[in-house]
C-alpha cells in the first residue's frame, strides 16, 4: 500500500509540475496592455477585443457548426488557441500618441522567451511592424504583433498555437461583421 | 373547521416551511442593473451611472486635478463596462467602481500644487472661490481614507450610510473617518486662520 | 461639532454647513452616461403572417382530426349496425338539407348542411366498415427565414447557421472573427512586405 502511494506520487507530482510549467509558459506569453488605456482619451477610434476562457470556447464551438469552408479552415487554425487580445487605436492627427507608450509594449517583447519573427520598418507613414513568437520546444505558446504608424497603433497578442500562414492567407476572405467603432459619448 | 383552526393550521404549515426563503437577502437594485447591463442595455447603464457617478467623482476629486476629473469619471465607467466579466459579486459593484476609480487616478496622477491652483483664482479675484480651493486643498492633504470620505460627505453631499453602502466600507469605518477627518481638517483650517 | 449632522445631516451645524456651501462648486454635475459600445444582436424576427398561418393551419388540422376521431369512435364502437337512410325527394334540390336518422340521433344535434350546389341525394347505407379518413395535404414547408440585422444582412454568416445561434454564441463568434480579421490583416502586411522585398531582390538578381 505504501509503495503504491509512493509510486502514485512519483507519477502524479511530475504531471502537476508539467501542467504548472505549461500554464506558466502560457501566462508568460500574455502582454499587458493596461498602460495603453491612456491612448483612449486622444484616439478617435478604439477597438478592443479580449477573447479567452469560456467566450473563446463558445466561439470555437460555433465555428465548428458554421458550414463555410473558410470558417472550417479558421477553426483548424485556432484549434489550440487559449486567448486572443487585440487593441487598435486610430488618431485623427499625426503623432496623436506618445511613441514611448508603444515602445513599452515592445520592451515586454524583449523578455526571455520571445523571438522576433519579422520586423518591418517603412519611412512612409513612419510604419513599424514587429511580429514575435514564443515557443516551448516545438509547441507555440504565443504570438505578438505590434503595428504602429503616424496615425494608428495596433496590437495583437495570441496565447497558444495558431497557424500564422493560414491566418495571413485568410486576411479579408471571411465574412467579417462590420462593427461600428466605439465612440466615447463625451468627446 | 373554524376560522381560528384554519388560521392556526396555516401558521403551523408556514412554520414548517424551510427558512431559506424567509432569510434570503432581498435582491439589490445594482444586481438587477448589472444583469441588464451585461445584456447591453443602455438604460440600465445610465441608471448605474446616475447611482454611482457622484461617488466616483468624489474619489477622483480626492486624487487628481479638477480639470481631469470629469473625463476620468467617464473613463472609469467605460472601463467598468469593459471589465464587467471580472465583477464577481454584483452587490459589491460600488466598491468595485471605487477600486477602478482609485486605480485610474493612480495612473493619471499628476502632482498638483495647491498654490498653483490658488494663484489662478487669485488672479480672478474671487474670494469665495479662493476659500473653496483652500478648503479642497486642505482636504486633499489629509490621509487617503479621511479625504475620500470627507469629500464624499462635504462635496458630493452623501450621508454616512450612503458612503458606506456605495464604497463597501462599514458604517463604523465611515463614522470614524468622518470624525477624525473633520478634526484634522479643522486643525488645518484653524492653523491657517 | 454636531456628529449627527456630520453623519446624516440631522440637526444643525453652522461650521459644516459653511464648508458644504463653499465646496458645492466642486460637486458632480449630472451629465449623460457614456454610450455603450455597439453590439450586434440577433435579429428579432417579426411575427409574420406566414408563421401565424402555419400555426393556424396546424391547429385547424389537429382540431379536425380530433373531431373526426371522436366521430369515428362514436360510430365505430357503438355496438350496433348503423344504417342511415337518406331520403331522396324531389324537394332535395330545393331543400338540400339531408335528414339523417340513426338509432341514436336523439343524442346528437342534427347536422346542418349549407347548400353548396344542387345534387341528387342518394340512398346510402352505412355498415361497420373502417372509416377512411382522407388527411388534408400537409402544408408546404416554409423555408427558414434568413435572420438579418436591421441594417445589413451581409454582416452575418450563412443564415442556416445564424438562425440556430444564441445571443452569446453570436457575440462570441463575432468577436472572434473581428479579432482574427485584425490579426490576419496585420500579418498580411508583413507577408506582403516580405513577398515584395523578395520579388524586388529576384528582379535585381536577374538584372545582374
Amino acid at each position: 500500500m505504501k509503495s503504491l502511494v509512493n509510486y502514485s506520487f512519483k507519477l502524479i507530482l511530475p504531471l502537476f509540475f508539467l501542467a504548472a510549467v505549461i500554464t506558466v509558459d502560457a501566462q508568460n506569453a500574455r502582454l499587458h496592455f493596461e498602460k495603453l488605456n491612456r491612448l483612449e482619451t486622444s484616439a478617435s477610434d478604439v477597438v478592443e477585443v479580449n477573447i479567452d476562457g469560456k467566450l473563446l470556447d463558445t466561439a470555437k464551438r460555433v465555428l465548428l457548426k458554421v458550414k463555410d469552408q473558410d470558417a472550417q479552415k479558421v477553426g483548424q487554425a485556432i484549434n489550440g488557441l487559449k486567448g486572443i487580445y487585440v487593441r487598435v487605436y486610430n488618431f485623427e492627427n499625426e503623432n496623436g500618441y506618445s511613441a514611448g507608450d508603444v515602445d513599452e509594449i515592445r520592451n515586454q517583447l524583449s523578455a526571455p522567451g520571445w523571438e522576433k519573427l519579422a520586423n518591418v520598418r517603412s519611412k512612409k507613414n513612419n510604419q513599424k511592424v514587429d511580429v514575435y513568437t514564443m515557443f516551448s520546444g516545438d509547441a507555440m505558446d504565443g504570438l505578438a504583433v505590434v503595428v504602429s504608424d503616424s496615425k494608428s497603433v495596433a496590437l495583437v497578442n495570441v496565447i497558444g498555437p495558431i497557424d500564422i500562414d493560414l491566418l495571413a492567407e485568410l486576411g479579408g476572405h471571411l465574412n467579417i461583421p462590420n462593427l461600428d467603432i466605439e465612440k466615447d459619448g463625451n468627446k | 373547521m373554524s376560522e381560528k383552526e384554519m388560521t392556526g393550521n396555516l401558521f403551523f404549515l408556514a412554520n414548517r416551511q424551510p427558512n431559506s426563503a424567509q432569510t434570503a437577502a432581498p435582491v439589490r437594485r445594482e444586481t438587477i442593473l448589472i444583469e441588464r447591463i451585461r445584456r447591453g442595455e443602455q438604460e440600465a447603464f445610465d441608471e448605474l451611472y446616475k447611482m454611482f457617478a457622484p461617488m466616483v467623482h468624489g474619489i477622483l476629486l480626492a486624487r487628481v486635478r479638477r480639470d481631469e476629473v470629469d473625463d476620468l469619471v467617464q473613463e472609469v465607467f467605460i472601463s467598468a463596462y469593459k471589465n464587467l466579466h471580472n465583477l464577481r459579486e454584483a452587490n459589491a459593484v460600488g466598491a468595485w467602481l471605487a477600486m477602478i476609480a482609485r486605480n485610474r487616478a493612480a495612473e493619471f496622477y499628476r502632482s498638483f500644487k495647491p498654490t498653483e491652483e490658488l494663484s489662478e483664482d487669485l488672479k480672478t479675484g474671487k474670494n469665495l472661490k479662493n476659500e473653496a480651493n483652500e478648503i479642497l486643498a486642505a482636504i486633499r492633504s489629509l490621509p487617503d481614507a479621511y479625504r475620500e470620505t470627507l469629500i464624499l460627505r462635504l462635496v458630493e453631499g452623501l450621508t454616512g450610510n450612503e458612503i458606506a453602502d456605495q464604497t463597501g466600507l462599514t458604517p463604523e469605518s465611515v463614522r470614524v473617518n468622518l470624525h477624525r477627518g473633520m478634526k484634522m481638517l479643522r486643525e488645518k483650517l484653524g492653523v491657517k486662520e | 461639532m454636531n456628529e449627527n449632522y456630520l453623519w446624516d445631516k440631522t440637526g444643525d451645524d453652522a461650521e459644516i454647513e459653511e464648508l458644504e456651501n463653499a465646496l458645492q462648486a466642486f460637486r458632480f454635475q449630472k451629465n449623460e452616461a457614456p454610450r455603450l459600445p455597439a453590439k450586434i444582436l440577433p435579429f428579432q424576427a417579426k411575427k409574420s403572417w406566414r408563421s401565424f398561418f402555419k400555426f393556424g393551419l396546424a391547429f385547424a388540422a389537429c382540431l379536425l382530426f380530433c373531431i373526426v376521431g371522436v366521430k369515428f369512435w362514436s360510430l365505430h364502437y357503438s355496438g350496433e349496425n348503423l344504417t342511415a337512410e337518406i331520403k331522396s325527394s324531389e324537394t332535395a334540390a330545393q331543400n338540400p338539407v339531408a335528414q339523417i336518422t340513426a338509432p341514436r340521433a336523439e343524442n346528437f344535434p342534427a347536422p346542418t348542411v349549407e347548400k353548396i350546389k344542387d345534387f341528387p341525394v342518394k340512398q346510402i347505407k352505412f355498415s361497420r366498415q373502417p372509416l377512411k379518413i382522407k388527411l388534408a395535404k400537409a402544408p408546404k414547408t416554409i423555408p427558414a427565414v434568413k435572420l438579418k440585422n436591421n441594417a445589413d444582412d451581409e454582416r452575418f454568416a450563412p443564415a442556416e447557421t445564424v438562425a440556430k445561434l444564441s445571443r452569446e454564441e453570436k457575440f462570441a463568434y463575432d468577436q472572434l472573427l473581428l479579432a482574427l480579421s485584425i490579426t490576419s490583416s496585420k500579418l498580411k502586411i508583413v507577408k506582403d512586405k516580405i513577398d515584395n522585398s523578395e520579388s524586388s531582390k529576384s528582379i535585381q538578381d536577374s538584372e545582374k
